[in-house]
């Protein structure tokens, strides 16, 4: 049997059975040889059947009232063509009221204000049994000759009459009964027997008693009025269900008095006593039926308000718990409020998603499941649930009131959840949809009214906000925790000054540098202490730089300087190290500084390194310059040395003669003098290019230097028979620098371009010029020898690149160095049609002088 | 008294070494001419050539051997002392083997100067 029929086999064996049971009830309470009773209920059961279901459903609810009404109607020993008249009729009877109430009707099976209690009197109480009952008597007429009329006013009362007080109490019955008895109080259930005792006995007293036995003495029998505060007390306690149940109990008991012949109509012919009872009951049923459906709609009025006013507190307290949770939270509260909502909308799962920042996907945020219900772990929305999720993103709700009408992937997808209802909700804030909210139940079928949408889009207002706010608080959070790691991960100790100077952030980098920072501050960095403060106190206590530091961060928390930095040697334990603090203003409005102390030891020693190394390489390169000079050298000493020796000799035979030339000898005194003077100049000059070590910048005449150079190779020039042509500038140029490097700057560019020229060339000739910019000097070194190879411009700066046999490589690498580290640059050029032209420029000091 | 004293021309860039070889010649009893470079001495009258040259290898312009290979070329010889500061010996052999009279490497004694000098008088061109 299909999962189909298992569902509909209960309604169909209820059907089956309350017909059977009213048409049993139906025939005892009938007069023969009239075919209608005084009440006939499997009319009534059929149509409160039908009420309660969709059109869909009516054809096999019928269906299965078929048998019962076979097996009650045939023992009647009627023609079976009779009986399946009959039943057609019946069947008739039910699809017109049925399709009438649900045509009037917002919701067929519900008598609980005054416009449904109306739409089923009208529909299913009235034109039904009035319509059907023509059919119905045509049928009896046709088949057994009755009286077409008699027995259309018979059946139509009739069924007016089952059909007014039968059909509230069965919906009641089987919609309501079973949830009534378990969750109405002990009390009310207890009010509600007491009634129906109280209302057989009084229609037992008024129905039953024999004439003259009268509840009140003297009079010839017990009133009918007698009933009312019973039926009033049913609608009033009980609404239309209870109005129902008192109409059909006391229906009951007086038609079998009625057929029986007792009762208060027992004096009219038994089918005119029948129908007075009808009439009587029809005509009380719908005043009590209408009154108990306005006493319920006041009951549901009062109860939505309740209920208004139960969501508008949850969702307030939602919305507290979710402004006063910390940011991370939310996560908490969101689960804690999910299931508060799923446990006040009687729903069994919750599922809060929230959306992929970065992706069109949700995740499952919070989930809430009923403790009776069994745990669908890890349930992943987008693997799972893709086609109901996928939607939300598009900030599209999803409802799914029945498994059953959906496609067959997509209910295979509930059923593997066992999930038969869900709702899913985009929650979204700024037309940003954050994430989604799923309701889903096991237990059947639910429909989710617009009411339910309505407050549900509330909720997720509040949910949306909470979500924003997490992932605003996360994205902080995110910022913060990777401002932290940065500031971890410096070598630099930092610290954040306010605008006072105290200390109020730092991080680890700045504690474990404290202790060089003596030279600044006096006393305990750390946070609290007040950065301004200690520097004066170091300043007192004689701290070298700690006056400057404080002067200089005042000023940048005053915003009259935009950076401050000092660079200042300290002793620590390890030796010499050096340090630089600086200072920048923190931008705001509370204003303050970010103090910075980076340890530049290291640097600082490779610099020292370095330039100890330059300064070596450079003196050895000197040293060999000077092997390459040493003829040259050996020349300008010889020249004087000849001279001294050559006045002297004459000097003596001067002195050796009769008379000797005082005068002339005196001349030769001054030329003697005059050389030693030149040969101590070259041995000086020497000694000074020899000389190694650190000679400290100092301002100097650029022409001058070249001057002394020039002198220092022209006795090369002359060996090598090469012209050196020299044209300075008139006016000085003074440039900050070392004198022996810049000469030997000087020195290398001209004896290169002497062994350029030297090599075999018909013009053998080299130029030194300077010339002045307003900013710089300009010395050009120009030569007409064979020039540098193709694509070796920027080579020959490079160590150990050489075009000599012999060469080194090292003295254009090391003039390069030398002019870099007088901050000026060097460069070569061929020269048309022959030779090179090297430049360097240097930086005047205070410009060009006049 | 001209007539009797030998002129001897000396041609060195260098100031010192001129005025210096000058007086050491006329306290030797030489007439002694000095020139700074080879083209003053070539502008020298021609027809009172010097009886010796004492002549500086290294100077700038014409050197002293560019100025000694022209004198021969143009058959003006002179007997030629060379004199040089840049110790370079096979120079010194090369111009004895073109018929210098002789070689000195300043500083020189005087006497080896004089004795040249003598010399070059005494054989003449």
């Amino acid at each position: 049997m299909s999962r189909v029929w298992r569902d509909r086999l209960p309604a169909a064996l209820a059907v089956a059975l309350l017909y059977y049971a009213g048409a049993h009830i139906g025939a005892l309470l009938k007069i023969p040889p009239a075919t209608p009773s005084a009440i006939w209920p499997p009319n009534a059961i059929l149509l409160a059947a039908l009420l309660m279901h969709s059109p869909r459903d009516w054809w096999w609810l019928l269906l299965a009232a078929l048998p019962s009404h076979l097996a009650v109607e045939l023992r009647f020993g009627w023609p079976t063509s009779l009986v399946l008249a009959l039943f057609i009729t019946n069947c008739s009877e039910a699809l017109i009221g049925a399709a009438a109430v649900r045509a009037l009707s917002d919701a067929p099976d519900r008598f609980d204000s005054l416009p449904r209690m109306s739409a089923f009197i009208v529909g299913g109480a009235m034109l039904a049994p009035i319509v059907s009952s023509f059919a119905d008597a045509g049928v009896v007429a046709v088949l057994r000759g009755d009286a077409f009329w008699a027995v259309w006013r018979a059946r139509t009362f009739s069924n007016i009459l089952a059909d007014l007080i039968i059909v509230p109490a069965v919906v009641a019955l089987v919609r309501d009964l079973a949830r009534w008895t378990a969750t109405a109080r002990p009390r009310v259930q207890i009010e509600a027997a007491l009634l129906a005792v109280f209302t057989i006995a009084i229609a037992v007293g008024v129905f039953e008693a024999p004439i003259g036995d009268s509840l009140i003495p003297g009079s010839p029998r017990t009133p009918v009025a007698f009933l009312l505060p019973c039926f009033l007390w049913a609608a009033v306690r009980f609404g239309p269900s209870g109005v129902s149940f008192a109409l059909v109990s006391t229906a009951l008991v007086a038609s079998w008095a009625g057929t029986h012949g007792r009762g208060p109509f027992n004096g009219l012919p038994a089918a005119d006593a029948v129908l007075a009872l009808q009439l009587f009951l029809s005509v009380m049923a719908v005043p009590l039926l209408c009154l108990g459906a306005l006493i319920q709609e006041r009951w549901r009025t009062e109860a939505e308000l309740a209920d208004r006013l139960a969501f508008e507190q949850l969702l307030s307290r939602m919305s507290g718990a979710f402004v006063l949770a910390p940011g991370r939270g939310v996560d908490d509260a969101a689960a804690i409020w999910l299931g508060k909502l799923a446990v006040y909308l009687q729903v069994d799962c919750a599922w809060l998603l929230v959306r992929s920042s970065d992706a069109p996907s949700m995740s499952m945020g919070s989930s809430w499941v009923a403790p009776r219900v069994p745990v669908v772990s890890s349930v992943d929305p987008m693997r799972d649930l893709g086609w109901l999720v996928a939607p939300t993103l598009d900030a599209a709700p999803v409802a799914v009131e029945d498994v059953g009408t959906l496609a067959t992937d997509e209910r295979a997808s509930m059923r593997r959840l066992s999930v038969r209802a869900v709702l899913a909700m985009p929650i979204g804030a700024g037309g940003r949809v954050l994430g989604a909210l799923v309701l889903a139940s096991i237990d059947g079928p639910r429909p989710w009214p617009e009411l339910l949408r309505a407050r549900l889009r509330l909720v997720s207002e509040v949910f949306a906000g909470a979500l924003a706010r997490q992932a605003a608080d996360a994205a902080l959070h995110a910022g913060e925790a990777m401002k932290s790691a940065i500031l971890a991960s410096l070598s630099t100790g930092v610290a954040v000054l306010d605008r006072t100077g105290r200390i109020i952030a730092v991080n680890e980098r700045w504690t474990t540098l404290a202790h060089d920072q003596h030279e600044i501050v006096t006393g305990d960095v750390s946070v609290g202490a007040n950065y301004l403060e200690l520097c004066l106190m170091a300043s007192m206590q004689g701290a070298p730089h700690a006056g400057a530091a404080r002067a200089g961060i005042e000023a940048v928390l005053g915003r009259s300087r935009s950076m401050f930095t000092i660079e200042y040697e300290t002793d620590g334990p390890a030796g010499e190290r050096w340090a630089v603090l600086s200072a920048v203003p923190l931008s705001g409005a509370d204003g303050g500084a970010v103090v910075t102390h980076t340890d530049i030891t290291e640097r600082r020693r490779a610099e020292l390194e370095a330039q100890r190394s330059r300064q070596e390489l450079a003196h050895f390169s000197r040293v060999s310059t000077m092997g390459e000079l040493t003829a040259s050298l050996a020349h300008q000493l010889n020249q004087p040395l000849a001279g001294i020796l050559s006045n002297a000799q004459a000097a003596r035979r001067l002195l050796d003669s009769s008379q000797p030339d005082v005068e002339e000898i005196r001349s030769i005194l001054d030329d003697i003098v005059e050389d030693d003077r030149r040969a101590a100049d070259v041995i000086q000059q020497l000694r000074e290019l020899m000389r190694k070590g650190r000679t400290d910048h100092v301002l100097l005449d650029l022409n001058t230097v070249l001057q002394s150079v020039v002198r220092l190779v022209s006795s090369d020039a002359i060996i090598r028979g090469v012209s050196v042509e020299v044209d300075l500038t008139p006016e000085m140029a003074i440039v900050h620098g070392n004198r022996v490097e810049l000469q030997q700057v000087i020195l290398n560019l001209l004896l290169n371009a002497l062994e350029a020229v030297g090599t075999g060339s018909d013009e053998r000739r080299v130029l030194l010029c300077t010339q002045l910019t307003p900013t710089s000097v300009e010395v050009m070194v120009e030569d007409t020898g064979v020039g540098i190879v193709n694509g070796a411009d920027h080579r020959i700066f490079e160590p150990f690149f050489s075009t000599k046999p012999g060469g080194m490589g090292m003295g254009l690498s090391i003039a390069r160095s030398i002019v870099e580290a007088h901050e000026g640059r060097i460069a070569a050029k061929r020269r048309t049609p022959r030779g090179t032209i090297m430049t360097f420029v240097l930086p005047l000091v205070g410009g060009r002088a006049v | 008294m001209t007539s009797t004293r030998p002129l001897i021309a000396v041609v060195d860039d260098d100031v010192s070494v001129r005025r210096a070889l000058a007086r050491l010649l006329q306290a030797a009893g030489y007439h002694a001419e000095t020139f700074a470079d080879a083209e003053a001495f070539l502008a020298y009258p021609a027809s009172h050539p010097p009886a010796c040259l004492i002549l500086d290898v290294r100077m700038p312009g014409m050197s002293g051997r560019e100025l000694y290979d022209h004198l021969r070329a143009e058959r003006r010889a002179i007997p030629t002392i060379f004199i040089t500061g840049h110790g370079d010996s096979r120079m010194a052999a090369r111009a004895v083997e073109a018929g210098a009279a002789g070689f000195l490497l300043k500083p020189f004694e005087d006497e080896q100067l004089l004795e040249a000098v003598e010399e070059a008088v005494a054989h003449g061109p």
